[in-house]
């Protein structure tokens, strides 16, 4: 639809790619041609805007917090253990 | 093995030492560490019998290690926690075998993976633990009902559902969209870890987003916020902005400022 002479790609072929783009996973060649017809294209960069935030609310959702205090102690005290024996690693 | 030169440990990430304890790898070791080694360096440096360099590991891998396990079905956070001290105690007993050719961060996935995996088996042979995802983040939830707390509860309420469908998933899934997300694995890395081809990798992430993607909408059309014009990532029709930025920068970065011809003006 929005595919013009200085346009690699057609829309269906940008969206196919949307997900290797935005996960970096597409090769150099493949990732400017997506960007480009982002360049141009007002409804697949929306829709690549969309899934990128989208991306990020969840990543922001799920993101690892600080692991329990308690917990922390706990492998403090292991790796006290491990120096005040003077283990090596292959003598655990 | 080690002759003592003390180490900076104010040069490391988070340099109070561990529950604000000196560190007792100080004694021992050799060379400053730097805050900017590399893992792959750390390693190596574990497995000469460098305490410090593993107690910089266990400060970089730590919460993703512990939350990558927490997310295992069927595992308590009680269990959690023994199953990540485990990872760890393996980690530091096989830092030997690590091969300088491949990249830290996908051998020790490996690892942690197969120390879940041998207690699931245990687990499985034993009464199954009631789990309750994301304990403290339902608190947070709805522990806090005074005014001006509002953003702070959506924001749990968000979490949470985002949490649950993420418990949903088949195991298969979950696994993939955690090493992406949190681990910032690639599609290779993620596939040598699990074991599986790379097209498994592309397809179980998408299938993976897609039931994430539908339980925030699912919640945002709950709370009324599509029907607002709300949604819980952005509007599809959002305009391009000059802060556009990629979690990793890439595609932002790379991409110029959005010069879209205007509708009538395009063909």
């Amino acid at each position: 639809m929005s595919r013009t002479g200085k346009d690699p790609i057609d829309c269906d072929e940008a969206v196919r790619r949307l997900a290797s783009w935005l996960d970096q996973e597409l090769d150099e060649e493949r990732h400017r041609e997506v960007q480009r017809h982002l360049d141009l294209c007002r409804s697949c960069f929306s829709r690549a805007e969309f899934e990128r935030r989208l991306r990020e609310r969840i990543r922001a959702e799920l993101r690892p917090r600080e692991v329990p205090q308690a917990f922390r102690a706990r492998i403090g005290d292991l790796l006290e253990g491990f120096a005040a024996q003077g283990r090596q690693p292959d003598e655990l | 093995m080690a002759t003592s030169t003390p180490i900076d440990l104010h040069t490391m990430p988070g340099a109070a030492g561990w529950a604000g304890r000196e560190s007792a790898a100080s004694s021992r070791d050799r060379t400053p560490l730097r805050a900017d080694l590399t893992d792959e360096a750390l390693i190596a440096r574990t497995a000469d019998g460098e305490a410090a360099a593993f107690e910089a590991l266990m400060r970089r891998y730590q919460a993703r290690v512990y939350q990558f396990v927490r997310w295992q079905a069927g595992i308590s956070e009680r269990t959690a926690e023994d199953i990540t001290q485990e990872v760890f105690l393996q980690l530091y007993r096989v830092a030997g075998q690590f091969r300088g050719g491949a990249r830290f961060r996908t051998w020790f996935f490996t690892l942690a993976r197969n120390v879940c995996r041998n207690h699931q088996r245990t687990l499985r042979r034993r009464a199954p633990e009631r789990w309750y995802a994301l304990p403290e983040e339902a608190l947070e939830a709805v522990a806090d009902d005074g005014p001006g707390t509002q953003a702070r509860c959506e924001r749990g309420e968000a979490r949470r559902v985002v949490g649950e469908a993420l418990e949903r998933l088949p195991a298969w899934q979950r696994e993939v969209l955690l090493l992406r997300e949190w681990q910032d694995l690639s599609y290779a890395e993620i596939a040598e870890v699990l074991e599986v081809p790379v097209g498994t990798v592309r397809s179980r992430l998408s299938r993976g987003r897609s039931r994430l993607q539908e339980a925030l909408w699912t919640h945002a059309a709950d709370r009324g916020l599509r029907a607002s014009g709300r949604d819980p990532a952005a509007s599809p029709e959002a305009e391009p902005s000059s802060d556009r930025r990629s979690r990793r920068g890439a595609p932002g970065r790379r991409a110029p400022e959005h010069r879209s011809p205007e509708p009538e003006a395009r063909a």
